[in-house]
């Protein structure tokens, strides 16, 4: 119990890292996973472009061009004039498309011109590109049309809007049935759960770990009258009981924050992270085996956990790797790991127990067995060649 | 005295492996796991507007003009075509190859009108459906003035029919990839990451910390010079390391940049020294062992996460509410005159950014003088 108990001790030196890293999960996790959660769709909606308008004309053709994109569009604030902080703001998407109307618009329209009357800002072709692009020529094709038809200003700009507002009803239906097309809260923060997860075990048992390995510690515990068993099986079950306590933690942690989003596969993404914990201890045992030195522990593991993370799909979808990476992706547990979640979410719950998610866990709990044992040779060969 | 104290540094701070780990080979490692991760995104917009796959069931005797509309957007216009048409004679078919992933959706002409058929919302559904509004939206407009103006319909069905551009896009000529942020962050990260060596550095020179202090605190040389000698050193390492990690993204993965190398390489000799100096300034102040690796690595990654290293947005997000932040974050201010200089040139505001990365390798030199100056081996 002695040595059980100085292990769960050794646990506080830790504990700054692992608030930290707790924190960052309950945080970031969170913000992503709401990010790409999706539910199925049971009617047609337009999708809204975020468009920053600047008005430099202010006439009465201008500002029904700007009521019209705001009864249809998100219209932001620019926040500034310099066109090249908005190139900036449309290329990390604070907003999708800066719309820039010159001073001389109306005067222009007037005269007929047709052509460059406007100028927008956007990071590229891009769909909200096309589609607002489309619709502003749209638009400014029906207001000439009716202009040069002999209709007033006023008039040609409500019957445009009349127009558009009426488009609104065209039949539009959603077939939305399946899983696959939708991403779960729950999905979200239990891949964003592979990187901090393993981060907390690793940094955290590694270095409760390598305290034992100090030669002052080992000399006392070598001179004690504990039993080489005894004292073996209280290692393994502190460093199980502080990796149970920490899955427990983050498992209600998620739980938790998506209470609203339950959908009965909760307990399956529970058994994942029960095999991602094994992988974890695994990882942390051969990392205590190669350092004992926190500074490298906090390196290497960084190195291997980050790496795993953008190659396995926790940071970046797998649809957009290359297949050499996801290939090669398929030889880390990480991969398995996620490869279990995406078939939970895409499953149905009554046919989510199956060969596939039996494979994918056996094949974790391989990853962990294979780390234990690479982290026994390690130390074997260690001992033996007395480094 | 000088050379001697430099050179002992060097190989003293070199043969610091944790250090040599995450100064050297972390970033080298980043780098790889950035490539892989999104490397290819960088070459291939992920948010550029692909083909959309799109099915036409049409159940009247004869369609009214919306299919040669479909028929003309799935023509190659720039070697790309908005619309890829396959035809069905059913809907059951059209529903099959729906769910098969074959189309996205696809369009019911009938007595009723046309009908837009999807699996979910999205812009690509939004595209669909405007194609059909566009399309209603014409047959609108030149119903309405054959009603009112006749005399006008010839004019307005060629308006309609022109391919008038009322909107041009405002070209910068430079189009660096949202992606190329992370890269920038990663320098700016390993740059920052100088201000462990400062402090390693440093508790050398502590004799309160460590075996080594005492014997330099007890040495006759100048403790102006050691500082100085030891401060030089470390930014020498740093700058060969950043150095090291440019030619390997830039030549090794690839990965065009977008500064040209002499401007990166005084950029990066800007970062070591600010990552240096700042580090001085923490070893100067703090005294306690721990804290010594706790802050400085603290420091490094909130200043790397504020501009962009993990959310390749916040530095803009900041930008947009509150720019002063992005004026005291020396990460932020590493990789703006980065990115500015490889999208605008080098503009006001890069010449901006690297004075004031200058301005606070100064002030926090400045500041480390007046903690450094009259600590003694007694007063520790």
């Amino acid at each position: 119990m002695s040595v059980f108990n100085a292990i769960l001790k050794s646990t506080k030196a830790c504990l700054v890292s692992i608030i930290v890293y707790f924190s960052i999960f309950a945080l970031f996790g969170n913000i992503s996973a709401k990010a790409t959660a999706t539910t199925k769709d049971t009617m047609f909606e337009d999708s809204i472009v975020k468009v920053a308008i600047t008005d430099n004309d202010n006439s009465v053709l201008s500002r029904g061009l700007v009521e019209y994109l705001n009864e249809t569009e998100d219209v932001v604030d620019p926040q500034t004039t310099s066109i090249k902080e908005m190139n900036d703001n449309v290329r990390f998407l604070i907003y999708d498309y800066a719309l820039i109307i010159p001073d001389d618009f109306s005067e222009r329209v007037k005269n007929g011109e047709t052509e460059d009357l406007l100028e927008y800002v956007a990071p590229g072709a891009t769909a909200p590109q096309y589609l607002l692009t489309e619709k502003i020529n749209t638009y400014m094709k029906d207001v000439m049309v009716y202009l040069n038809s002999g209709y007033s200003e006023e008039n040609a700009i409500a019957l445009t809007m009349e127009n558009m507002i009426e488009l609104s009803n065209t039949k539009a239906t959603v077939t939305d049935t399946s899983d696959e097309n939708h991403r779960s809260f729950y999905t979200g923060m239990f891949t964003f759960n592979g990187y901090t997860l393993l981060m907390i075990l690793c940094i955290s048992i590694s270095s409760v770990l390598g305290f034992t390995k100090d030669v002052d510690v080992k000399n006392r515990i070598s001179v004690s009258g504990m039993h080489f068993k005894t004292r073996n099986i209280a290692t393994i079950a502190a460093v199980f009981c502080i990796g149970i306590v920490i899955t427990a933690a983050v498992t209600v942690v998620v739980g938790l924050m998506g209470l609203s989003d339950t959908n009965g596969k909760f307990i399956f993404y529970c058994i994942d992270v029960i095999a991602l914990m094994l992988v974890g201890l695994g990882m942390a045992y051969m990392i205590s085996a190669i350092t004992t030195n926190e500074n490298l522990i906090n390196m290497v593991t960084n190195m291997f956990v980050l790496s795993m993370c953008f190659f396995c799909g926790v940071f970046i979808d797998i649809q957009f790797l290359s297949p050499a990476i996801v290939k090669f992706a398929h030889f880390l547990p990480l991969y398995w790991y996620t490869a279990a979640i995406r078939l939970i979410n895409d499953t149905p719950v009554d046919k989510i127990l199956g060969k596939t998610f039996y494979e994918y866990l056996l094949i974790e709990i391989l990853f962990a067995g294979i780390f234990f044992a690479a982290g026994l040779i390690i130390s074997k060969k260690k001992e033996q060649y007395a480094v | 005295m000088f050379l001697r104290i430099f050179t002992y540094k060097l190989k003293e701070l070199s043969r610091e492996y944790w250090l040599v780990g995450w100064n050297f080979v972390f970033p080298l490692v980043l780098a790889t796991a950035f490539f892989l991760g999104f490397g290819n995104l960088i070459k291939e917009d992920p948010d550029t507007l692909q083909t959309i796959n799109v099915g036409y069931v049409n159940q009247l005797e004869k369609s009214a003009g919306f299919e040669q509309v479909l028929e003309e957007l799935s023509r190659e216009n720039d070697d790309t075509a908005l619309l890829s048409l396959h035809t069905y004679s059913s809907k059951d078919d059209a529903v099959n190859a729906m769910n098969n992933g074959d189309i996205l959706g696809f369009y019911l002409e009938s007595e009723d009108g046309i009908e837009t058929i999807i699996i979910s919302n999205g812009y690509a559904s939004t595209i669909m459906n405007e194609i059909v509004r566009e399309y209603v939206n014409y047959t609108d407009v030149i119903t309405q003035i054959s009603l009112e103006h006749p005399e006008k319909l010839a004019a307005a069905i060629d308006a309609i029919s022109s391919e008038n551009s009322f909107i041009t896009e405002h070209n910068f000529g430079n189009e660096t990839s949202q992606y190329i942020q992370y890269f920038y962050a990663l320098l700016a990260m390993a740059s920052l990451f100088s201000s462990w060596i400062s402090t390693s550095m440093l508790r050398g020179m502590c004799a309160n910390i460590s075996e080594r202090g005492k014997r330099v605190e007890c040495s006759p040389a100048s403790k102006f010079v050691s500082i100085t000698a030891g401060i030089l050193a470390g930014t020498l390492l740093q700058i060969v390391s950043n150095i090291i990690v440019v030619i390997y993204i830039q030549y090794i993965l690839g990965i065009n940049l977008g500064v040209p190398m002499g401007t990166m390489i005084v950029l990066c000799s800007i970062g070591s020294g600010l990552g240096i100096s700042t580090g001085t300034l923490m070893g100067s102040i703090i005294k306690d062992d721990r804290l010594l690796v706790t802050v400085p690595l603290f420091f490094t990654m909130v200043c790397s996460f504020f501009s962009g290293l993990m959310w390749g947005q916040i530095k803009q997000l900041i930008q947009y509410r509150c720019p002063i932040i992005n004026k005291i974050n020396p990460a932020a201010l590493l990789t703006d005159a980065m990115y500015v200089r490889a999208t605008y040139g080098p503009t006001d505001e890069f010449y901006q950014d690297t004075y004031i990365m200058c301005a606070m390798i100064v002030i926090c030199l400045i500041i480390s003088t007046l903690f450094l100056r009259r600590r003694k081996y007694v007063s520790l």
